[in-house]
């Protein structure tokens, strides 16, 4: 009875946490977005960009979240078709359709948000997942990390951008996640964990960064090593998103991305990023 | 007379107030009265969960302006799902969690009561924990009703009220360690 119970409050936990939002149309994402696994032919478009990321899935298996930063004909085309399905709820219920501010909305078009995930990656060496994908060239932002096709926790206190360049893989690194909770042995983390019982509650609180590639790390084969390029990483200032279940701020990282009495630091400049 | 001042202010900075306030016969603005924190340790509430924040040193004004950006992310919605959209740099609506126990009937639904008030107060807090913490302040333990009292209220207020503390005197309870 007691294992019965418990599955029930989890269920309506889950559900809680997640319930259905319609998803981006398929054609749509893989014209934009597409792991490249094991098995599929690597060949590198000149028109594509790729991102690569090495993930220890002995750290976690959280996907790391990226986010395109959408054009101004994007947002214009989202506010469009946002304006137009808010008009028929106002047709239909009139007032007590609320106000286009509070409207939820679940958009079809283009899709600028993906996930780098370790279940479907490029190779695997022991329990390290080398994720490799295609996508759009343009500018990203490391946006959080998630699992199951959902965000967990964003990256909205601070983080970090970089751009894809079409033909070439940008080199993200590895990524590196521990419990904030406990202390780490990490040295990238070091500030971001060992946060107490107050980083556990009824979800737990990751800590995240990036570890630039080392001279010994995987790069796919098949792939000219000079159109590998590392990520030249740009400091982000805060951005708000409450569609998540934590919230958190990427690692510091020297020469790019630094804190101040929690203000966010470019640290290319020494100036301030400000929020978006 | 200083601190009446600055609270004053802080109650400007955040808006309108609805909780009881001092009266004052001299404008511009109703200091916040700072709720008598003071309790018993035994009736303390989960120190994870029932605090208040005071800074050092902090102005009234300071505390209120951290706390109205922190505030932002007190709203709790359901997980984005990727792949999708994001309109980034544009505001988003919140996306209402509902704790109505979806498939599972009345009792899902009775189990989702009785799970949501302390599932959406950890996640509020650890937001708030994780939003003000890096920015100095320490925490300072309070009771359970005295926490409702002060973030139940209307934003404004609350934030007011939590600034008014924030920049005022050491609370008198004990404080937070990690």
């Amino acid at each position: 009875m007691t294992g019965r119970l418990l599955k029930l409050v989890c269920a309506v936990l889950l559900g809680a946490m997640a319930l259905p939002v319609q998803g981006a149309d398929k054609a749509l994402v893989a014209a934009d977005f597409r792991p490249i696994r094991e098995q599929d032919p690597l060949i590198l478009s000149a028109d594509r960009g790729y991102v690569l990321l090495r993930n220890d899935t002995d750290l976690s298996k959280f996907t790391l979240d990226i986010l395109r930063v959408p054009s101004a004909q994007e947002l214009a085309a989202y506010d469009a078709a946002k304006r137009a399905a808010f008009d028929k709820v106002v047709a239909k219920r009139g007032v007590k359709a609320g106000t286009i501010d509070g409207f939820v909305f679940d958009y079809e078009g283009k899709p600028n948000f993906f996930e780098l995930n370790p279940g479907k990656r490029r190779a695997m060496i022991g329990k390290l997942a080398m994720i490799l994908a295609e996508l759009t060239p343009g500018d990203y932002i490391i946006y959080g990390t998630g699992f199951s096709g959902f965000t967990y926790q964003c990256l909205c206190l601070g983080t970090v951008r970089f751009t894809v360049k079409a033909g070439e893989v940008t080199d993200l690194g590895s990524l590196l996640v521990a419990k904030a909770w406990e202390p780490s042995a990490i040295p990238e983390l070091a500030g971001e964990v060992d946060l107490g019982r107050s980083a556990v509650m009824d979800y737990g609180l990751f800590a995240v960064g990036l570890r630039a590639r080392q001279p010994a790390d995987w790069l796919p084969p098949g792939v000219d090593p000079a159109r590998i390029v590392p990520a030249e990483l740009h400091a982000v200032g805060p951005f708000v998103d409450t569609n998540t279940v934590l919230i958190n701020r990427l690692a510091a990282i020297p020469g790019v991305l630094g804190y101040d009495q929690g203000r966010v630091i470019d640290q290319r400049t020494g100036k301030e990023a400000p929020p978006n | 007379m200083r601190s009446l001042w600055a609270i004053g202010m802080a109650a400007m900075l955040t808006g309108g107030l609805a909780l009881p306030l001092l009266a004052q016969t001299s404008p511009p603005a109703l200091p916040v009265i700072i709720p008598d924190l003071a309790a018993p340790e035994q009736d303390l509430g989960d120190e994870r969960k029932y605090w208040v924040l005071h800074k050092p040193g902090a102005l009234v004004e300071e505390a209120a302006q951290d706390l109205k950006f922190c505030w932002q992310f007190v709203p709790h919605g359901t997980q984005r799902r990727v792949p999708g959209f994001v309109p980034f740099r544009q505001a988003d609506a919140n996306r209402p969690v509902s704790y109505d126990g979806g498939n599972y009937g009345l009792v899902g639904a009775v189990i989702g009561s009785i799970i949501a008030g302390p599932l959406e107060r950890s996640i509020r807090q650890s937001r708030m924990f994780r939003c003000m913490v890096p920015r100095g302040y320490h925490r300072y333990r309070v009771t359970e009703d005295r926490w409702k009292e002060i973030y139940q209220a209307d934003a404004a207020t609350a934030i007011a009220i939590l600034a008014a503390i924030a920049a005022g005197p050491v609370p008198p309870t004990p404080r937070v360690l990690p």
